[in-house]
């Protein structure tokens, strides 16, 4: 038995930690050195406060009006040529700010000394060479630092006035760089890795994917967790995934990805969290599109769908239950979240028409109905106003931008979906409904194993 | 809002919560002197920015803030230097707290101080808010500039993982013996 593992043990030690003693003197140092500094401070408002008073700064400011617009009364517009072409708007030290800035990013240009000492001065040494040392990194100078030292800089270095796009070979050393570094580093820092690629080269994922399959390799629900996480940056995260699925099906790789991602799938802390959850549903869709889409299994579940539906309207149960997985029966669920959508085997659904059994199908549908009633009044009927015409099918996407829950994967990881979109269910344009049809592979033929339903 | 009024207020912040502050900056970056200098900076800055203040938060949020703020200066400051090949010998001098300090405080304690360490930054300053400090999820976002959402779920999988790192300090601390 470990006695510091405790659960229980590391919050009331982790309460001790907040009674880290504090050095008195210290602390009475501390506030003398305050005191001095905003002492400081305060006299320097009171000055500035006395300046900006517009009685003093109205006449200086007039003064000043006068000087510049109308310079022929002070004599100065035609002798003076260095006044007239710059001096108005301090354009000259403005122009070399930002020539020094980019000059940052070019190792042997001299010219930007005076702004590389002015960085070096905020450093300990006077040695710091901030754009040389920039350049000058090495695969090997980098095997020498901590990744966390690395993070800490890249992530505090002055983006915003450097160039769009830094060397190919920097960007070439520190991807690799980073693609090499331990797999305990990468696990600890999986987050900071992705952010680290981002701030080296903003378009990584569409060049460096070979970087997110390893970290991706590394442990799955890590990357899975920390992509998601990076969320803060500017960029979507999605992006990342869509290029990562892209690569699997550019190098024949995707079913590995879809196994990494089940992976994920598997730990059960991942689908507590519900922005995870609904990313990793759409992903696992995305993927099996990418799987399916123009193969022979698209046009299979298509044309099944199509004749599914018939079957549904007509009430032809019979012939329905001939489409029902043998094993695994019909899923029959109220929204997407099929997790508690009610099961119905092949036989069962047979007998939809006479069987007597009421259910509740969902908190939102008041009461409890028949299979057969459901179907009448929710499944092929809006709000029950009327039977429904669906006017576009996607397979393995949605139409609607709707966020809700869809745990399709959750429960059949290898299956596929049509769906059915009805954009004018109501009577307004915003009055939208969508079935979809799940298949699942078994033995040599897609059988159908849910029947879910969303609306607005 | 006159000058004297900021000092006397100042003098009440600093009371009331500059030892919390630099609890909370020591267990960041674990060196005592620069831990109190922090300190010092925070309530500098917090002098400067009292007039702004809206009272949107409260002080002791608005201060925890600006301390985090100043801990990320403080790395975008010295990490820098880590480029320097000269870095690699010159590591400045850390203050660190003396292990019969930590010991006193109880059993676990030193091990926890230093399965807190070796966790990543996000997590550290998740753990120290939520757990040390007892900031609400809303809080808590507030001062790191995150989303509820994200403060949950990281906060969970900041503390799993000091568990696996006090597993890991355990054994070996059983093993020792």
């Amino acid at each position: 038995m470990n006695p510091f593992n405790d659960e229980h043990k590391i919050k009331e030690n982790l309460q001790r930690l907040s009674h880290i003693p504090r050095n008195s003197e210290r602390k009475q140092t501390s506030w003398e050195a305050i005191q001095l500094k905003t002492a400081r401070l305060s006299r320097w408002n009171r000055i500035r406060k006395k300046l900006l008073d517009p009685v003093v700064i109205g006449p200086v400011v007039a003064a000043m009006f006068l000087f510049l617009i109308i310079p022929p009364l002070f004599n100065l517009g035609s002798s003076n040529d260095e006044t007239s072409s710059g001096g108005m708007d301090g354009g000259v030290p403005e122009d070399t700010a930002i020539r020094g800035n980019l000059e940052m990013f070019s190792a042997d240009d001299s010219d930007s000394a005076s702004i590389e000492e002015s960085e070096a001065e905020e450093s300990d040494t006077g040695e710091y060479d901030y754009g040389d040392t920039f350049f000058a990194i090495s695969h090997e100078t980098l095997e020498n630092m901590s990744f966390n030292e690395f993070y800490q800089w890249i992530k505090q270095f002055d983006w915003e006035n450097a160039p769009q796009q830094v060397e190919p070979e920097f960007t070439v050393t520190v991807t690799s760089w980073l693609k090499d570094l331990e797999e305990d580093t990468k696990l600890a820092y999986m987050g900071e890795i992705i952010e680290t690629a981002h701030y080296i080269d903003p378009r990584f994922s569409e060049y460096h994917q070979t970087l997110l399959f390893d970290l991706l390799e590394t442990e799955p629900t890590t990357f899975f967790q920390e992509t998601i996480d990076t969320g803060d940056l500017p960029f979507d995260v999605y992006s990342i995934f869509h290029r990562l699925i892209q690569y699997g099906a550019d190098t024949e790789q995707l079913w590995l990805i879809k196994e990494r991602l089940q992976q994920a799938g598997d730990n059960s802390l991942l689908l507590e969290e519900s922005e995870l959850r609904i990313a990793w549903n759409d992903l696992m869709a995305e993927i099996s599109r990418q799987m399916y889409t123009g193969s022979l299994v698209e046009e299979v579940v298509r044309s099944k769908s199509a004749e599914i539906l018939k079957l549904i309207q007509a009430n032809n149960y019979l012939e329905l239950s001939e489409f029902v997985h043998p094993e695994k029966g019909v899923r029959l669920s109220e929204y997407d979240d099929v997790v508690d959508g009610l099961v119905f085997q092949k036989n069962e659904v047979e007998g939809f028409l006479d069987d007597r059994q009421r259910y509740t199908w969902s908190s939102e549908i008041d009461g409890s109905y028949t299979v057969h009633e459901y179907i009448q009044r929710y499944v092929l009927t809006y709000k029950n106003q009327g039977n429904l015409s669906f006017d576009r099918t996607e397979f393995n996407q949605s139409v609607s931008n709707h966020v809700d829950l869809v745990t399709i994967y959750e429960v059949f990881p290898e299956g596929v979906f049509v769906e059915y979109f009805s954009s004018e269910a109501g009577e307004t344009a915003e009055e939208w409904q969508a079935l979809r049809f799940v298949f699942e592979e078994f033995g040599d033929d897609w059988y159908l194993v849910a029947v879910t339903r969303a609306a607005d | 809002m006159g000058e004297e009024w900021k000092q006397v207020h100042l003098e009440e912040l600093y009371e009331n919560y500059s030892d919390a502050i630099y609890r909370f900056i020591l267990l960041q970056i674990r060196d005592t002197q620069q831990a109190e200098d922090l300190t010092q900076e925070v309530f500098i800055r917090a002098y400067k920015g009292l007039e702004q203040f809206e009272g949107r938060s409260s002080y002791k949020t608005w201060l925890y803030t600006i301390a985090r703020n100043t801990t990320h200066d403080y790395y975008r400051k010295k990490r820098p230097i880590s480029f320097l090949p000269a870095f690699f010998q010159n590591q400045p001098e850390v203050t660190a707290m003396s292990p019969e300090e930590l010991m006193e405080m109880g059993e676990g304690v030193k091990e926890l101080y230093e399965a807190l360490s070796k966790l990543k930054p996000s997590y550290r300053e998740v753990i120290v808010l939520r757990q040390i400090k007892e900031f609400s999820i809303k809080e808590t976002a507030e001062i790191l500039g995150w989303s509820e959402a994200k403060v949950k779920s990281t906060t969970h999988r900041a503390f799993a993982t000091l568990k696996k790192e006090m597993n890991v300090e355990g054994c070996q601390h059983e093993s020792v013996q």
